[in-house]
């Protein structure tokens, strides 16, 4: 099997037709150049034999005593036989012939050739070229002219076998390229595929690490939370609302981990912007503050939207916490909302060291992440949220400030 | 896993079909470009056996002045036989003397004998089986 790609396939036989294209446009080319070149010939040729045998007659009508044998135009075959271009000269004046140098006899020439040499007749490897004229005053002489062109065919035929040689040539080139580009793309797709795999088990790793890390704070609590009770052999209802606590927060992941499988299913409540904002605010503030980071929450007019407020407090929180983490200490962040006509959007904007511009287009990617620590699904979740309501999310980034707009639409009144 | 293999299968089959069809398209089109050498002025040859058009004619060497021969014909009559460049005589060592009993066989054009062949005690040849002159250059 030469080429396993279909669309290799396909451009490398539009190369060789295009290839072949050009070599017949290359015979079309020689061919007229020798067919010109034969035409010109002919023409010299005809010129040549007007002169000669109009100075021929000129000086038999000049001298006083001429042979009786010399005043016969044939006289002039050896001569004009030896000259190696010329297949055959006629020379006629009314129906009489005065000079036929054509081994075989005109008599024997196809009509056609009569018919057409005007205009000049390429036949086999003969170029005929004939005309009147005007040797000497009232003598009126018919001249036919037949050029050699076995040279010309000669030479045609090398040029197409060589253009036929260089034709294969180029083919077997072609494709032995055409093969090894092919052979390339195979290996880069197996290595491509090698890679994904290789990515894939890297992020079930993580993935596992991820969900073994959140489970065991929870087990541990409840486990020793059980053992507590165990030891002094009574409920406590602190105890046991730790334990509740832990369960309910175990419930959430499970949850939240079947959703990045499952897809979101979000149940929309009219949800009070303003009163998102303060929620975030106040759990959010404390945080800032330990990195000495000023955290502004802009007021807004009360807008009411309908939303998950678990899923969408969810994800503002992980753009927000981003933004800490970018500054980490002494900066700015500001949470803000723009009212569109058709919709709202959540701002946040900081002024850290901004993402860097081959990053921006993998940030809502799973697992894609530039932190140490991360698992990289905080932004993917902030993307499924916002897509989940219908709306979408948009980065600007460059150094010093980077704004994130989460998009949602409007209710339809 | 068999539905697998006969895709498989099948899918070898097409590419197979493909290279088939490629190949016999390349091979088409070398027949073509070798057809094409045998196309230009592909008209029936009208060049005919020059044999019919020679006379033969047996006589006596009369007078040599080259490149004109007067040759005694057994039938009565005087030829004149054109002998063609004196250079290529002399190149061939050719001789003729009068009075040498000669047999002309070539073509007769106007009031002249132009010699494919010249036999006496040796055979002089001067023009080839077409009856072009051999000091023609190729």
């Amino acid at each position: 099997m030469l080429f396993t790609d279909k669309k290799h396939r396909f451009v490398f036989l539009i190369a060789l037709v295009i290839f072949f294209l050009a070599t017949l446009a290359e015979l079309f080319l020689i061919r007229t150049v020798l067919e010109k070149n034969a035409i010109r010939n002919a023409r010299s040729a005809f010129i040549f034999l007007e002169a000669r045998i109009g100075a021929y007659l000129e000086t038999l009508r000049l001298l006083p005593q001429v042979p009786e044998y010399l005043q016969d135009l044939a006289w002039l075959t050896d001569e004009l036989q030896g000259q190696p271009s010329l297949v055959g000269v006629l020379v006629k004046e009314g129906n009489s012939v005065l000079l036929d140098t054509f081994p075989e006899g005109f008599f024997n020439l196809p009509p056609e050739v009569f018919e057409k040499c005007r205009q000049g007749l390429m036949m086999n490897e003969v170029y005929f070229y004939c005309g009147e004229f005007e040797s000497v005053p009232n003598r009126r002489l018919f001249l036919l002219v037949g050029i050699d062109l076995s040279y010309e065919h000669q030479v045609f035929k090398e040029a197409v076998i060589l253009t036929l040689l260089i034709f294969l040539t180029g083919g077997v080139l072609l494709g032995l390229a055409f093969y090894y580009v092919d052979r390339l793309s195979r290996r880069q797709e197996e290595l491509e595929r090698r890679l994904s795999a290789s990515e894939k088990l890297a992020a079930m790793g993580k993935l596992s690490a991820m969900i073994a890390h959140e489970i065991r704070n929870p087990l541990n609590s409840i486990l020793m939370g059980l053992q507590y009770m165990a030891e002094m052999g009574e409920l406590s209802p602190e105890v046991l609302q730790t334990i509740r606590q832990e369960a309910e927060r175990l419930t959430e992941l499970t949850g939240e981990l079947l959703s990045y499988t499952k897809g979101f299913e979000i149940h929309p409540e009219p949800v009070s912007v303003r009163q998102l904002l303060e929620e975030l605010k106040l759990k959010l503030l404390p945080r800032a503050q330990i990195q000495n980071i000023d955290f502004q929450v802009e007021t807004v007019p009360d807008i009411v939207l309908h939303l998950d407020r678990r899923w969408v407090l969810r994800a503002l929180e992980n753009v927000i916490r981003n933004a800490f983490e970018a500054i980490g200490k002494d900066g700015h962040v500001w949470l803000r909302v723009e009212e569109r006509p058709q919709e709202v959007v959540f701002l946040i904007e900081d002024d850290g060291p901004g993402i860097p511009q081959k990053d921006q287009e993998h940030l809502f990617e799973p697992f894609f992440t530039t932190k140490d620590s991360g698992f990289g699904l905080g932004l993917y979740l902030v993307r499924k949220v916002v897509e989940a309501h219908g709306g979408r999310v948009e980065v600007d980034s460059r150094k010093g400030r980077t704004v994130f707009r989460l998009v949602f639409p409007k209710p339809h009144i | 896993m068999a539905q697998e293999m006969l895709a498989f299968k099948k899918d070898e089959d097409y590419h197979m079909l493909t290279e088939g069809k490629m190949y016999i398209l390349l091979a088409s089109w070398s027949i073509l470009l070798v057809f094409i050498t045998s196309v230009w002025g592909g008209q029936p040859d009208f060049s005919p056996s020059f044999k019919g058009e020679e006379v033969t004619i047996r006589g006596e060497v009369v007078e040599i002045n080259h490149p004109i021969l007067v040759l005694q014909g057994e039938d009565g009559k005087k030829y004149l036989v054109r002998l063609g460049p004196y250079w290529f005589w002399k190149q061939k060592g050719y001789q003729l003397e009068p009075g040498t009993t000669i047999e002309v066989i070539g073509f007769k054009r106007g009031k002249f004998i132009f010699p494919r062949l010249i036999k006496d005690h040796q055979v002089l040849r001067l023009r080839d089986e077409r009856g072009f002159p051999l000091w023609r250059p190729h």
